[in-house]
Protein backbone atom coordinates (compact mmCIF):
# COMPACT_ATOMS: atom_id res chain seq x y z
CA UNK A 1 0.00 0.00 0.00
CA UNK A 2 1.16 3.45 -0.62
CA UNK A 3 1.39 6.39 1.35
CA UNK A 4 -0.86 8.17 -0.69
CA UNK A 5 -3.58 5.20 -0.07
CA UNK A 6 -2.85 4.36 3.64
CA UNK A 7 -3.96 8.18 3.84
CA UNK A 8 -7.37 7.90 2.13
CA UNK A 9 -7.99 4.54 3.72
CA UNK A 10 -7.27 6.04 7.20
CA UNK A 11 -9.20 8.77 6.36
CA UNK A 12 -12.14 6.81 4.80
CA UNK A 13 -12.34 4.73 8.49
CA UNK A 14 -12.57 8.31 10.34
CA UNK A 15 -15.47 9.15 8.82
CA UNK A 16 -17.06 6.04 8.38
CA UNK A 17 -16.55 4.63 11.95
CA UNK A 18 -17.26 8.64 12.98
CA UNK A 19 -20.98 7.90 11.35
CA UNK A 20 -21.50 4.62 13.21
CA UNK A 21 -20.84 6.63 16.58
CA UNK A 22 -23.12 9.55 15.35
CA UNK A 23 -25.94 6.81 15.15
CA UNK A 24 -25.26 5.02 17.76
CA UNK A 25 -25.98 8.35 19.54
CA UNK A 26 -28.88 9.27 18.18
CA UNK A 27 -31.63 7.16 20.74
CA UNK A 28 -29.91 9.25 23.14
CA UNK A 29 -31.81 7.80 26.14
CA UNK A 30 -30.84 4.15 25.48
CA UNK A 31 -27.36 4.85 24.49
CA UNK A 32 -26.53 6.60 27.69
CA UNK A 33 -28.53 4.16 29.65
CA UNK A 34 -26.18 1.53 27.45
CA UNK A 35 -22.45 3.45 27.72
CA UNK A 36 -23.52 4.33 31.45
CA UNK A 37 -24.70 0.86 32.70
CA UNK A 38 -21.33 -0.82 31.18
CA UNK A 39 -19.51 1.35 33.07
CA UNK A 40 -21.62 0.91 36.36
CA UNK A 41 -22.43 -2.68 35.86
CA UNK A 42 -18.99 -4.08 35.14
CA UNK A 43 -17.85 -2.94 38.41
CA UNK A 44 -19.87 -6.10 39.87
CA UNK A 45 -17.43 -8.24 37.96
CA UNK A 46 -14.17 -6.74 39.54
CA UNK A 47 -16.46 -6.94 42.60
CA UNK A 48 -16.25 -10.27 42.80
CA UNK A 49 -12.51 -10.63 42.62
CA UNK A 50 -12.68 -8.11 45.66
CA UNK A 51 -14.94 -10.38 47.64
CA UNK A 52 -12.78 -13.40 46.95
CA UNK A 53 -10.27 -11.65 48.06
CA UNK A 54 -11.62 -11.25 51.40
CA UNK A 55 -11.37 -14.29 51.98
CA UNK A 56 -7.61 -14.93 51.17
CA UNK A 57 -4.29 -12.87 50.68
CA UNK A 58 -2.97 -14.19 47.50
CA UNK A 59 -4.36 -15.74 44.37
CA UNK A 60 -1.59 -17.81 43.32
CA UNK A 61 1.05 -15.57 44.40
CA UNK A 62 -0.88 -12.39 43.34
CA UNK A 63 -1.95 -9.90 45.77
CA UNK A 64 -5.68 -7.88 44.75
CA UNK A 65 -3.51 -4.67 43.33
CA UNK A 66 -1.48 -7.20 41.27
CA UNK A 67 -4.56 -9.03 39.65
CA UNK A 68 -6.93 -5.30 39.38
CA UNK A 69 -3.59 -4.38 37.72
CA UNK A 70 -3.53 -7.21 35.30
CA UNK A 71 -7.41 -7.24 35.05
CA UNK A 72 -7.34 -3.24 34.33
CA UNK A 73 -4.58 -3.69 32.04
CA UNK A 74 -5.99 -5.97 30.00
CA UNK A 75 -9.27 -4.96 30.31
CA UNK A 76 -8.59 -1.77 28.12
CA UNK A 77 -7.28 -3.29 25.56
CA UNK A 78 -9.89 -6.20 25.56
CA UNK A 79 -12.71 -2.85 25.56
CA UNK A 80 -10.67 -1.29 22.95
CA UNK A 81 -10.81 -4.34 20.49
CA UNK A 82 -14.24 -4.79 21.28
CA UNK A 83 -15.16 -0.99 20.46
CA UNK A 84 -13.74 -1.60 16.94
CA UNK A 85 -13.74 -5.04 15.82
CA UNK A 86 -16.82 -6.62 17.52
CA UNK A 87 -19.36 -6.52 14.00
CA UNK A 88 -17.07 -9.46 13.52
CA UNK A 89 -19.05 -11.27 15.32
CA UNK A 90 -21.89 -10.57 12.45
CA UNK A 91 -19.79 -12.22 9.74
CA UNK A 92 -21.24 -15.46 10.54
CA UNK A 93 -25.14 -13.80 9.87
CA UNK A 94 -23.56 -12.01 6.73
CA UNK A 95 -22.33 -15.45 5.01
CA UNK A 96 -26.00 -17.36 6.17
CA UNK A 97 -27.97 -14.56 4.96
CA UNK A 98 -26.16 -14.33 1.48
CA UNK A 99 -25.34 -10.13 2.60
CA UNK A 100 -21.73 -10.86 3.17
CA UNK A 101 -21.48 -11.15 -1.19
CA UNK A 102 -22.36 -7.43 -1.49
CA UNK A 103 -18.93 -6.72 0.33
CA UNK A 104 -17.22 -8.28 -2.00
CA UNK A 105 -18.54 -6.51 -5.11
CA UNK A 106 -17.59 -2.88 -3.54
CA UNK A 107 -13.98 -1.18 -4.10
CA UNK A 108 -12.50 -1.53 -0.36
CA UNK A 109 -11.21 -4.88 1.26
CA UNK A 110 -14.06 -6.71 3.12
CA UNK A 111 -12.02 -6.84 6.29
CA UNK A 112 -11.61 -3.09 5.96
CA UNK A 113 -15.86 -3.10 5.59
CA UNK A 114 -16.12 -5.47 8.54
CA UNK A 115 -14.59 -3.19 10.65
CA UNK A 116 -16.12 -0.08 9.28
CA UNK A 117 -19.70 -1.58 9.57
CA UNK A 118 -20.54 -1.06 12.58
CA UNK A 119 -19.24 -0.14 16.34
CA UNK A 120 -19.80 -1.07 19.98
CA UNK A 121 -19.47 2.21 20.93
CA UNK A 122 -20.88 1.39 24.88
CA UNK A 123 -17.43 -0.83 25.18
CA UNK A 124 -16.39 2.91 26.32
CA UNK A 125 -18.39 2.31 29.58
CA UNK A 126 -16.07 -0.93 29.94
CA UNK A 127 -13.00 0.55 28.85
CA UNK A 128 -13.67 3.25 31.48
CA UNK A 129 -14.24 0.65 34.30
CA UNK A 130 -11.19 -0.75 33.42
CA UNK A 131 -9.54 2.22 33.14
CA UNK A 132 -10.41 3.13 37.16
CA UNK A 133 -9.49 -0.75 38.45
CA UNK A 134 -5.89 -0.04 36.74
CA UNK A 135 -5.79 2.70 39.03
CA UNK A 136 -7.19 0.95 42.05
CA UNK A 137 -4.10 -1.22 41.49
CA UNK A 138 -1.29 1.66 40.96
CA UNK A 139 -2.81 3.37 43.95
CA UNK A 140 -1.56 -0.69 45.88
CA UNK A 141 1.27 -1.38 44.26
CA UNK A 142 4.86 -0.52 45.11
CA UNK A 143 6.34 -0.13 41.41
CA UNK A 144 9.73 0.87 41.28
CA UNK A 145 9.07 3.45 38.12
CA UNK A 146 11.45 3.85 35.14
CA UNK A 147 10.64 5.55 31.66
CA UNK A 148 10.71 1.88 30.30
CA UNK A 149 8.30 0.49 33.05
CA UNK A 150 6.15 3.77 32.66
CA UNK A 151 6.03 2.70 28.42
CA UNK A 152 5.43 -1.11 28.92
CA UNK A 153 2.22 -0.48 31.46
CA UNK A 154 1.12 1.76 28.46
CA UNK A 155 2.47 -0.45 26.16
CA UNK A 156 -0.01 -3.28 27.55
CA UNK A 157 -3.21 -1.39 26.65
CA UNK A 158 -1.73 -1.02 23.03
CA UNK A 159 -0.92 -4.67 22.81
CA UNK A 160 -3.66 -5.90 23.91
CA UNK A 161 -5.97 -3.90 21.64
CA UNK A 162 -4.28 -5.34 18.76
CA UNK A 163 -4.11 -8.89 19.98
CA UNK A 164 -7.69 -9.20 20.92
CA UNK A 165 -8.93 -7.38 17.76
CA UNK A 166 -6.84 -10.55 15.98
CA UNK A 167 -8.22 -12.90 17.87
CA UNK A 168 -12.11 -11.05 16.38
CA UNK A 169 -10.49 -11.87 12.90
CA UNK A 170 -9.14 -14.74 13.66
CA UNK A 171 -12.46 -16.56 15.09
CA UNK A 172 -14.82 -14.39 13.01
CA UNK A 173 -13.32 -16.82 9.90
CA UNK A 174 -14.70 -19.78 11.57
CA UNK A 175 -18.09 -18.58 9.60
CA UNK A 176 -16.55 -19.47 6.32
CA UNK A 177 -16.03 -23.64 7.78
CA UNK A 178 -19.46 -23.68 9.34
CA UNK A 179 -22.44 -21.77 9.63
CA UNK A 180 -23.46 -22.24 12.97
CA UNK A 181 -20.50 -22.16 14.95
CA UNK A 182 -20.45 -18.56 15.77
CA UNK A 183 -20.95 -19.15 19.50
CA UNK A 184 -17.70 -20.62 19.73
CA UNK A 185 -16.00 -17.32 18.46
CA UNK A 186 -16.71 -16.44 22.43
CA UNK A 187 -14.87 -18.67 23.50
CA UNK A 188 -11.32 -16.96 22.71
CA UNK A 189 -12.75 -13.59 22.40
CA UNK A 190 -15.01 -13.17 25.44
CA UNK A 191 -12.83 -16.06 27.11
CA UNK A 192 -9.52 -14.47 26.17
CA UNK A 193 -10.60 -11.55 28.04
CA UNK A 194 -11.70 -13.43 30.67
CA UNK A 195 -8.61 -15.67 31.20
CA UNK A 196 -6.09 -12.72 30.40
CA UNK A 197 -7.46 -10.66 33.60
CA UNK A 198 -6.04 -13.63 36.09
CA UNK A 199 -2.47 -14.57 37.10
CA UNK A 200 -1.05 -17.50 34.24
CA UNK A 201 0.27 -19.49 37.02
CA UNK A 202 -3.33 -20.14 38.68
CA UNK A 203 -4.28 -22.35 35.54
CA UNK A 204 -3.28 -25.89 34.24
CA UNK A 205 -0.92 -26.77 31.60
CA UNK A 206 -3.37 -27.36 29.27
CA UNK A 207 -5.74 -24.78 29.56
CA UNK A 208 -2.59 -22.57 29.89
CA UNK A 209 -1.49 -23.91 26.57
CA UNK A 210 -4.28 -23.31 24.80
CA UNK A 211 -5.97 -19.97 26.25
CA UNK A 212 -2.48 -18.25 26.81
CA UNK A 213 0.17 -19.02 24.33
CA UNK A 214 -2.29 -20.48 21.16
CA UNK A 215 -5.23 -17.71 21.70
CA UNK A 216 -1.58 -15.74 22.70
CA UNK A 217 -3.33 -13.83 26.06
CA UNK A 218 -0.79 -14.15 28.11
CA UNK A 219 1.47 -11.82 26.27
CA UNK A 220 -1.49 -9.87 26.30
CA UNK A 221 -0.94 -8.83 30.04
CA UNK A 222 0.49 -11.35 32.06
CA UNK A 223 4.45 -11.03 30.97
CA UNK A 224 4.85 -7.71 31.17
CA UNK A 225 3.17 -7.37 33.85
CA UNK A 226 5.41 -9.57 35.78
CA UNK A 227 8.25 -7.21 34.36
CA UNK A 228 6.77 -4.24 35.73
CA UNK A 229 5.62 -5.45 39.01
CA UNK A 230 9.12 -6.77 39.61
CA UNK A 231 7.90 -10.75 39.44
CA UNK A 232 9.78 -13.68 38.16
CA UNK A 233 8.88 -15.02 34.45
CA UNK A 234 8.08 -18.49 35.60
CA UNK A 235 7.70 -22.23 33.93
CA UNK A 236 11.62 -21.32 33.59
CA UNK A 237 10.32 -19.57 30.86
CA UNK A 238 13.40 -16.99 29.41
CA UNK A 239 13.13 -12.82 30.96
CA UNK A 240 12.91 -11.84 27.96
CA UNK A 241 9.54 -13.50 27.76
CA UNK A 242 8.41 -10.52 29.59
CA UNK A 243 9.32 -8.13 26.17
CA UNK A 244 7.97 -10.40 23.74
CA UNK A 245 4.20 -9.08 23.22
CA UNK A 246 4.95 -6.18 20.30
CA UNK A 247 6.24 -9.16 18.25
CA UNK A 248 3.67 -11.50 19.34
CA UNK A 249 0.95 -8.63 18.80
CA UNK A 250 2.58 -7.87 15.16
CA UNK A 251 2.90 -11.46 14.38
CA UNK A 252 -0.36 -11.79 15.58
CA UNK A 253 -1.91 -9.61 13.39
CA UNK A 254 -0.42 -9.73 10.30
CA UNK A 255 -1.15 -13.89 10.56
CA UNK A 256 -4.71 -12.77 11.03
CA UNK A 257 -4.88 -10.65 8.00
CA UNK A 258 -3.34 -13.59 6.15
CA UNK A 259 -6.03 -16.39 7.23
CA UNK A 260 -8.73 -13.58 6.64
CA UNK A 261 -7.71 -12.80 3.14
CA UNK A 262 -6.66 -17.02 2.48
CA UNK A 263 -10.79 -17.89 3.80
CA UNK A 264 -12.12 -15.06 1.82
CA UNK A 265 -10.48 -16.13 -1.50
CA UNK A 266 -11.36 -19.40 -0.35
CA UNK A 267 -15.24 -18.38 0.31
CA UNK A 268 -18.05 -19.65 -2.13
CA UNK A 269 -21.56 -17.80 -1.21
CA UNK A 270 -24.50 -19.69 -0.20
CA UNK A 271 -26.03 -18.73 -3.03
CA UNK A 272 -29.07 -17.22 -1.34
CA UNK B 1 -58.83 -24.74 24.99
CA UNK B 2 -56.73 -22.54 27.16
CA UNK B 3 -54.22 -25.37 28.83
CA UNK B 4 -54.37 -26.89 25.09
CA UNK B 5 -53.17 -23.87 23.69
CA UNK B 6 -50.45 -23.47 26.39
CA UNK B 7 -49.74 -26.89 25.23
CA UNK B 8 -48.92 -25.79 21.28
CA UNK B 9 -46.81 -23.13 22.36
CA UNK B 10 -44.46 -24.86 24.87
CA UNK B 11 -44.28 -27.16 21.74
CA UNK B 12 -43.64 -24.96 19.56
CA UNK B 13 -40.59 -23.24 21.65
CA UNK B 14 -39.20 -26.27 22.15
CA UNK B 15 -39.13 -27.32 18.10
CA UNK B 16 -37.51 -23.31 17.46
CA UNK B 17 -34.83 -24.21 20.09
CA UNK B 18 -33.72 -27.52 18.79
CA UNK B 19 -33.45 -26.49 15.19
CA UNK B 20 -29.99 -25.40 15.94
CA UNK B 21 -28.01 -28.62 16.62
CA UNK B 22 -24.47 -27.25 15.30
CA UNK B 23 -24.79 -24.27 17.26
CA UNK B 24 -25.47 -26.80 20.57
CA UNK B 25 -21.65 -28.22 20.03
CA UNK B 26 -20.36 -24.78 19.84
CA UNK B 27 -21.76 -24.06 22.72
CA UNK B 28 -20.78 -26.57 24.58
CA UNK B 29 -17.34 -26.24 23.64
CA UNK B 30 -17.65 -22.55 25.17
CA UNK B 31 -19.20 -22.94 27.98
CA UNK B 32 -16.43 -25.40 29.05
CA UNK B 33 -14.09 -23.33 28.66
CA UNK B 34 -15.65 -20.44 30.66
CA UNK B 35 -16.50 -23.61 33.23
CA UNK B 36 -12.06 -24.47 32.75
CA UNK B 37 -11.46 -20.97 34.02
CA UNK B 38 -14.05 -19.95 36.25
CA UNK B 39 -13.08 -23.39 38.01
CA UNK B 40 -9.62 -22.93 37.71
CA UNK B 41 -9.86 -19.49 39.51
CA UNK B 42 -12.40 -20.50 41.96
CA UNK B 43 -10.18 -23.66 42.66
CA UNK B 44 -6.85 -21.28 43.81
CA UNK B 45 -8.58 -18.66 45.81
CA UNK B 46 -10.11 -21.80 47.66
CA UNK B 47 -6.71 -23.47 48.30
CA UNK B 48 -5.81 -20.31 49.19
CA UNK B 49 -7.94 -19.85 51.55
CA UNK B 50 -7.06 -23.08 52.97
CA UNK B 51 -10.07 -25.74 51.91
CA UNK B 52 -13.08 -23.90 52.30
CA UNK B 53 -14.96 -21.15 51.68
CA UNK B 54 -18.30 -20.57 52.80
CA UNK B 55 -19.33 -23.98 52.87
CA UNK B 56 -17.57 -24.77 49.28
CA UNK B 57 -14.67 -26.92 49.15
CA UNK B 58 -13.09 -27.49 45.84
CA UNK B 59 -15.93 -30.36 44.96
CA UNK B 60 -18.50 -27.95 45.29
CA UNK B 61 -16.87 -25.28 43.69
CA UNK B 62 -16.40 -27.07 40.65
CA UNK B 63 -20.34 -28.29 40.68
CA UNK B 64 -21.18 -25.36 41.12
CA UNK B 65 -19.04 -23.53 38.53
CA UNK B 66 -20.82 -26.17 36.07
CA UNK B 67 -24.20 -25.68 36.83
CA UNK B 68 -23.78 -22.04 36.30
CA UNK B 69 -22.43 -22.20 33.11
CA UNK B 70 -25.46 -25.18 32.47
CA UNK B 71 -27.87 -22.63 33.54
CA UNK B 72 -26.57 -20.50 30.68
CA UNK B 73 -29.15 -21.88 28.23
CA UNK B 74 -32.36 -22.44 29.80
CA UNK B 75 -32.29 -19.32 32.36
CA UNK B 76 -31.25 -17.52 29.09
CA UNK B 77 -28.87 -15.46 30.84
CA UNK B 78 -27.30 -13.70 27.40
CA UNK B 79 -29.22 -11.92 24.61
CA UNK B 80 -32.92 -12.59 24.97
CA UNK B 81 -34.67 -9.67 22.48
CA UNK B 82 -37.44 -12.12 21.09
CA UNK B 83 -40.32 -9.21 22.25
CA UNK B 84 -37.89 -6.41 22.00
CA UNK B 85 -36.73 -7.38 18.10
CA UNK B 86 -40.75 -7.79 17.37
CA UNK B 87 -41.50 -4.50 18.71
CA UNK B 88 -39.04 -3.07 16.33
CA UNK B 89 -40.49 -4.65 13.51
CA UNK B 90 -44.35 -3.83 14.80
CA UNK B 91 -45.20 -7.53 15.06
CA UNK B 92 -46.02 -7.36 18.38
CA UNK B 93 -49.17 -5.34 16.76
CA UNK B 94 -50.29 -8.96 15.86
CA UNK B 95 -49.29 -10.06 19.23
CA UNK B 96 -51.63 -7.78 20.63
CA UNK B 97 -54.63 -8.77 19.22
CA UNK B 98 -54.20 -12.27 19.55
CA UNK B 99 -57.13 -13.85 21.57
CA UNK B 100 -54.54 -14.32 24.57
CA UNK B 101 -52.66 -12.79 27.07
CA UNK B 102 -49.16 -11.59 25.48
CA UNK B 103 -47.30 -12.55 28.92
CA UNK B 104 -48.93 -15.72 28.62
CA UNK B 105 -47.97 -16.57 25.12
CA UNK B 106 -44.89 -15.65 25.72
CA UNK B 107 -44.13 -17.42 28.89
CA UNK B 108 -45.64 -20.57 27.06
CA UNK B 109 -43.09 -20.37 24.37
CA UNK B 110 -40.11 -20.18 27.08
CA UNK B 111 -41.27 -22.83 29.08
CA UNK B 112 -40.52 -24.95 25.66
CA UNK B 113 -37.64 -23.34 24.50
CA UNK B 114 -36.17 -23.40 28.63
CA UNK B 115 -37.33 -27.61 28.36
CA UNK B 116 -35.70 -28.30 25.00
CA UNK B 117 -31.96 -25.75 26.17
CA UNK B 118 -31.96 -28.03 29.69
CA UNK B 119 -32.16 -31.54 28.03
CA UNK B 120 -29.93 -30.43 24.57
CA UNK B 121 -27.59 -27.97 26.64
CA UNK B 122 -27.73 -27.76 29.98
CA UNK B 123 -27.64 -31.82 30.95
CA UNK B 124 -24.62 -32.51 28.39
CA UNK B 125 -22.77 -29.67 29.42
CA UNK B 126 -23.51 -30.48 33.56
CA UNK B 127 -22.29 -34.74 32.05
CA UNK B 128 -18.75 -33.25 30.71
CA UNK B 129 -18.03 -31.41 33.74
CA UNK B 130 -18.93 -34.41 35.57
CA UNK B 131 -16.71 -36.82 33.01
CA UNK B 132 -13.65 -34.62 33.85
CA UNK B 133 -14.24 -33.56 37.04
CA UNK B 134 -15.34 -35.11 40.23
CA UNK B 135 -19.02 -33.29 41.25
CA UNK B 136 -21.74 -33.77 43.69
CA UNK B 137 -25.09 -35.07 42.73
CA UNK B 138 -28.58 -34.75 44.57
CA UNK B 139 -28.56 -38.21 46.89
CA UNK B 140 -32.52 -38.93 46.37
CA UNK B 141 -34.97 -38.89 43.99
CA UNK B 142 -37.12 -36.01 45.96
CA UNK B 143 -34.24 -34.01 45.92
CA UNK B 144 -33.87 -34.12 42.21
CA UNK B 145 -37.75 -33.51 42.17
CA UNK B 146 -36.90 -30.07 44.32
CA UNK B 147 -33.98 -29.67 41.81
CA UNK B 148 -36.56 -29.66 38.79
CA UNK B 149 -39.07 -27.73 40.28
CA UNK B 150 -36.31 -25.27 41.76
CA UNK B 151 -34.98 -24.99 37.94
CA UNK B 152 -38.46 -24.35 36.65
CA UNK B 153 -39.40 -21.86 38.87
CA UNK B 154 -35.52 -19.91 38.16
CA UNK B 155 -36.74 -20.22 34.34
CA UNK B 156 -40.21 -18.31 34.99
CA UNK B 157 -38.30 -15.74 37.54
CA UNK B 158 -36.31 -15.04 34.81
CA UNK B 159 -38.58 -15.02 32.11
CA UNK B 160 -40.73 -12.36 34.43
CA UNK B 161 -37.46 -10.30 34.43
CA UNK B 162 -36.58 -10.85 30.50
CA UNK B 163 -40.38 -9.70 29.28
CA UNK B 164 -40.35 -6.71 31.79
CA UNK B 165 -36.41 -5.59 29.81
CA UNK B 166 -37.79 -6.81 26.44
CA UNK B 167 -40.99 -3.91 26.66
CA UNK B 168 -38.99 -1.20 27.71
CA UNK B 169 -38.01 -0.88 23.90
CA UNK B 170 -41.31 0.83 24.06
CA UNK B 171 -40.03 3.69 25.54
CA UNK B 172 -36.17 3.59 24.91
CA UNK B 173 -36.96 2.62 21.42
CA UNK B 174 -33.43 1.40 21.24
CA UNK B 175 -33.56 -2.05 23.35
CA UNK B 176 -29.49 -2.40 23.68
CA UNK B 177 -29.25 -0.49 26.68
CA UNK B 178 -31.92 -2.03 28.43
CA UNK B 179 -30.77 -5.32 27.45
CA UNK B 180 -27.64 -5.07 28.22
CA UNK B 181 -28.31 -3.46 31.71
CA UNK B 182 -30.79 -6.40 32.39
CA UNK B 183 -28.20 -9.25 31.69
CA UNK B 184 -25.17 -7.83 33.51
CA UNK B 185 -27.48 -7.27 36.80
CA UNK B 186 -28.63 -10.74 36.11
CA UNK B 187 -24.23 -11.69 35.82
CA UNK B 188 -23.48 -9.85 38.61
CA UNK B 189 -25.97 -10.15 41.31
CA UNK B 190 -27.44 -13.65 40.74
CA UNK B 191 -24.37 -16.24 41.91
CA UNK B 192 -23.48 -16.42 38.40
CA UNK B 193 -19.75 -15.26 38.87
CA UNK B 194 -18.93 -16.41 42.72
CA UNK B 195 -21.89 -18.30 45.31
CA UNK B 196 -23.68 -15.79 46.50
CA UNK B 197 -21.90 -17.13 50.43
CA UNK B 198 -18.89 -15.59 49.34
CA UNK B 199 -20.09 -12.39 49.64
CA UNK B 200 -19.73 -10.74 53.56
CA UNK B 201 -23.08 -12.54 55.56
CA UNK B 202 -25.30 -9.14 55.30
CA UNK B 203 -24.80 -8.72 51.63
CA UNK B 204 -25.77 -12.50 51.04
CA UNK B 205 -28.61 -12.40 52.96
CA UNK B 206 -29.54 -9.21 50.51
CA UNK B 207 -28.43 -10.78 47.40
CA UNK B 208 -30.89 -13.97 48.03
CA UNK B 209 -33.50 -11.70 48.56
CA UNK B 210 -33.35 -10.20 45.25
CA UNK B 211 -34.99 -11.42 42.01
CA UNK B 212 -31.77 -12.39 40.11
CA UNK B 213 -30.73 -14.80 42.65
CA UNK B 214 -33.69 -16.72 42.38
CA UNK B 215 -32.73 -17.53 38.34
CA UNK B 216 -29.49 -18.92 39.16
CA UNK B 217 -28.35 -19.14 43.08
CA UNK B 218 -31.82 -20.84 43.93
CA UNK B 219 -31.53 -23.78 42.05
CA UNK B 220 -27.84 -24.51 42.69
CA UNK B 221 -28.63 -24.38 46.30
CA UNK B 222 -31.42 -26.50 46.09
CA UNK B 223 -29.07 -28.92 44.21
CA UNK B 224 -26.06 -28.55 46.15
CA UNK B 225 -28.73 -28.90 49.39
CA UNK B 226 -26.70 -25.88 50.82
CA UNK B 227 -29.61 -24.48 52.00
CA UNK B 228 -33.68 -24.95 52.95
CA UNK B 229 -35.37 -25.83 50.07
CA UNK B 230 -38.70 -24.89 51.08
CA UNK B 231 -37.16 -21.08 51.84
CA UNK B 232 -35.22 -21.22 48.29
CA UNK B 233 -38.52 -22.27 46.83
CA UNK B 234 -40.61 -19.66 48.76
CA UNK B 235 -38.56 -16.88 47.52
CA UNK B 236 -38.92 -17.74 44.24
CA UNK B 237 -42.92 -18.03 44.41
CA UNK B 238 -42.81 -14.58 46.00
CA UNK B 239 -40.44 -13.37 42.70
CA UNK B 240 -42.56 -15.23 40.25
CA UNK B 241 -46.13 -13.85 41.92
CA UNK B 242 -44.02 -9.91 41.74
CA UNK B 243 -42.74 -10.00 38.62
CA UNK B 244 -46.18 -11.37 36.64
CA UNK B 245 -47.83 -8.72 38.46
CA UNK B 246 -45.24 -5.78 36.87
CA UNK B 247 -44.96 -7.28 33.85
CA UNK B 248 -49.18 -7.21 33.22
CA UNK B 249 -48.71 -3.63 34.83
CA UNK B 250 -46.02 -2.83 31.88
CA UNK B 251 -47.58 -4.78 29.17
CA UNK B 252 -50.86 -2.32 29.89
CA UNK B 253 -48.79 0.74 29.74
CA UNK B 254 -47.21 -0.63 26.53
CA UNK B 255 -50.33 -1.51 24.85
CA UNK B 256 -51.67 2.65 25.16
CA UNK B 257 -48.49 3.96 24.24
CA UNK B 258 -48.86 1.49 20.79
CA UNK B 259 -50.10 3.42 17.62
CA UNK B 260 -50.35 0.73 14.68
CA UNK B 261 -49.56 2.76 11.79
CA UNK B 262 -51.51 1.07 8.48
CA UNK B 263 -50.39 1.05 4.92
Amino acid sequence: MSTAEMRRTAHLWRVLVGARARSQMQYRASFAADALASFALTFLDFVAILVLFTHLHALGSWTVHEVAFLYGAAGIGFALADLFASNLENTSLLVRTGQFDVLLIRPAGSLFQMLTGDISLRSVGKAGQAAVVLAYALLGVTIAWTPLRVLMTLGIVVVGTLIFSSVFVLASCIAFATVSGEEAMNAVTYGGSFFAQYPLDIFGPWLRRFMGFVVPTAFVAYFPACYVLGKPVPFGLPDWFAFASPLVAALVLGGSVVVWRTCVHRYRSTGS
Amino acid sequence: MRLRLSGELVRYGWRRQTTYRGATVAGLFTNSVFAFIQGAVLLAAIRGAGGNIGGYDTTRALTYTWLAQALIGPIGVFRWSDIADRVKTGEIATDFSRPADLQHWFLAIDLGRAGASTVFRAVPQFLIGALLFELVLPGSVGRWLLVAVSLTLAVVVSFGLRFIANLAVFWTLEPRGVLNAHSMLLVGLSGFIIPLTFFPDGLAQLLRLLPWASAIQAPIDVFLDQRSAAAVIGVQLFWIIALVAAGQAVQRAAQTKLVVQGG
